[in-house]
């Protein structure tokens, strides 16, 4: 049996301490609100979630200060990352076992699909919970979990029977979410100066500039509805929606050599496109 | 999107992406890991095999023996992670790097030095062709490792794979041991240490550029 305090920290490194503070099961959907957190008590004996906490406010037992950076995704909106400066490194969950999640997790290595569901339910709420302390964009959180659950799914099969799962989950997890924040930095690099520009209120680009761009943007958009419907199915899967070409693939049912070829030559034709735009404009 | 429909979402996500079962990938891994070691093995033979000549065989088995128990330690820190999904902390990773060519190396001196005239300098043998050798037999099994962990390690993919390369290349040093009769310093540093700390830096890119949990599925 786990003593409290330990298991106080697993829960506010799982999920935060503002885990069982939603009084419903509807999720906000407000990006800036309180995480929610559908049905952690479910998934706990009852001995573990009396220690969690009950009301708002309620401290949980772990530090939760965090800071908060801006951070751009793909899509091109804005969200705040909350990056969680004094908990517990995910690594030291090891003290605490759920043994349902594992044994689900060792039958679902061995072959068993149907334990896939039961391993789900397990975990995904805890994922979620960790996921969204450390960032309030939904989507991104949804995101997140689906791909920890692939990763954990495409790699069952290195999976150590005796070990716990519910570390590596929320390890994968970390690791995901740094890899998008990385990538979203990069893309503030990118942009920053238009980004400086638009926090202190002044227009980054000239009017004409911005037509420009809006008149490019409405010829991409032509340009997209001219390709073939394979051309620009496997564009929307894998550019607009992000889908990774080894999920995307059999969807179009296509290789994803085949898939690769066919993004590289839409995009080749929309590159050339672009310059062909940008040329005129400097003309 | 609620839960449920986030719940349909990735289930059906995952059945229409095949994975290995623990069973398959067990099997894949055996078959990888001896056709490697076979490789290897190759290698060895080719480059004249067992040579062990001008050395007393007590010499020959406390230095093999000793790089032995030390290569098999070696795997077990560096490879086997006990009952856990993550590897080791950073700080075992590194002392497994940095101790393990140690360790063979002043075993090595410390076995030979008691065996009169087995230390003298031989200058015509700087170690170059023991380099090659044991970057030729190790790298193999480095590469199958590695790509066995591939888009895998969400933590220290550097630090794991300098342990793998660390561990192929104490690996590697006992079969120099059968193959090289030189033991005096400078050649066992360039021919023998050298190798193996080169097969850990190859392993640290590799990991990083292979092992590491990217954002893409490949596998």
């Amino acid at each position: 049996m786990l003593s409290g305090v330990k298991f106080q920290n697993l829960i506010s490194v799982a999920t935060g301490p503002a885990a069982a503070e939603t009084p419903s099961d509807e999720p906000p959907r407000d990006a800036t609100s309180m995480p929610y957190v559908p049905s952690l008590s479910a998934h706990l004996p009852t001995s573990l979630s009396a220690h969690l906490p009950t009301k708002p406010g309620e401290d949980s037992g772990v530090d939760h200060a965090v800071g908060i950076e801006s951070a751009m995704p793909a899509t091109g909106h804005w969200f705040p990352v909350h990056a969680p400066q004094r908990a517990l490194p995910v690594h030291h969950v090891t003290g605490t076992r759920e043994v349902g999640n594992d044994s689900a997790m060792a039958r679902y290595a061995a072959g068993d699909d149907t334990a896939f569901a039961e391993l789900y339910d397990g975990l995904a709420p805890l994922l979620m919970a960790y996921l969204r302390r450390r960032t309030r964009d939904r989507n991104l959180v949804e995101d997140l979990v689906q791909e920890t659950f692939l990763r954990l799914h495409l790699h069952r099969g290195r999976y150590k029977l005796d070990a716990p799962v519910l570390p590596w989950a929320l390890t994968i997890a970390a690791r995901l979410l740094a890899n998008r924040v990385r990538g979203i930095r990069r893309a503030n690099v990118v942009f920053s100066d238009d980004d400086q520009a638009r926090d202190e209120g002044v227009e980054a680009t000239s009017p004409e500039q911005w037509v420009i761009g809006m008149e490019l943007a409405e010829r991409i958009e032509q340009e997209l509805l001219r390709l073939p419907s394979a051309d620009r199915e496997a564009f929307d899967l894998v550019k607009r929606e992000g889908l990774p070409l080894k999920i995307a693939a059999p969807r179009l049912r296509m290789t994803t050599l085949a898939l690769k070829m066919r993004i590289f030559r839409v995009c080749g034709r929309l590159r050339r496109l672009m310059s062909g735009g940008s040329n005129a404009s400097n003309a | 999107m609620n839960a449920e429909e986030l719940r349909t979402r990735t289930i059906a996500a995952v059945t229409t992406c095949p994975s290995r079962t623990h069973r398959a990938f067990r099997a894949r891994t055996i078959l990888l890991m001896t056709s490697s070691v076979a490789a290897s093995l190759v290698i060895f033979f080719l480059a004249g095999g067992l040579r062990a000549a001008q050395r007393p065989e007590s010499l020959v088995a406390g230095t093999l023996g000793g790089g032995l128990a030390i290569a098999v330690l070696s795997v077990f820190a560096g490879i086997y992670r006990g009952r856990s999904m993550l590897p080791r902390p950073g700080w075992q990773l590194v002392l497994i790097v940095t101790l393990v060519p140690a360790a063979l190396f002043t075993w090595k001196i410390a076995w030979s030095a008691r065996y009169p005239g087995m230390m003298v300098d031989w200058p015509e043998r700087p170690g170059l062709r023991c380099l090659v050798l044991t970057v030729a037999m190790g790298i193999i099994p480095l590469v199958t490792l590695v790509s066995l962990c591939r888009n895998s390690e969400p933590l220290r993919p550097g630090l794991v794979g300098a342990a793998m390369g660390v561990a192929v290349g104490a690996g590697a040093w006992v079969f120099l041991e059968l193959w090289c009769p030189v033991a005096y310093p400078h050649h066992l540093l360039i021919g023998h240490v050298a190798p193996a700390l080169a097969l850990a830096m190859i392993g640290a890119v590799l990991g990083r550029s292979m092992m590491m949990m990217k954002n893409s599925l490949a596998r």
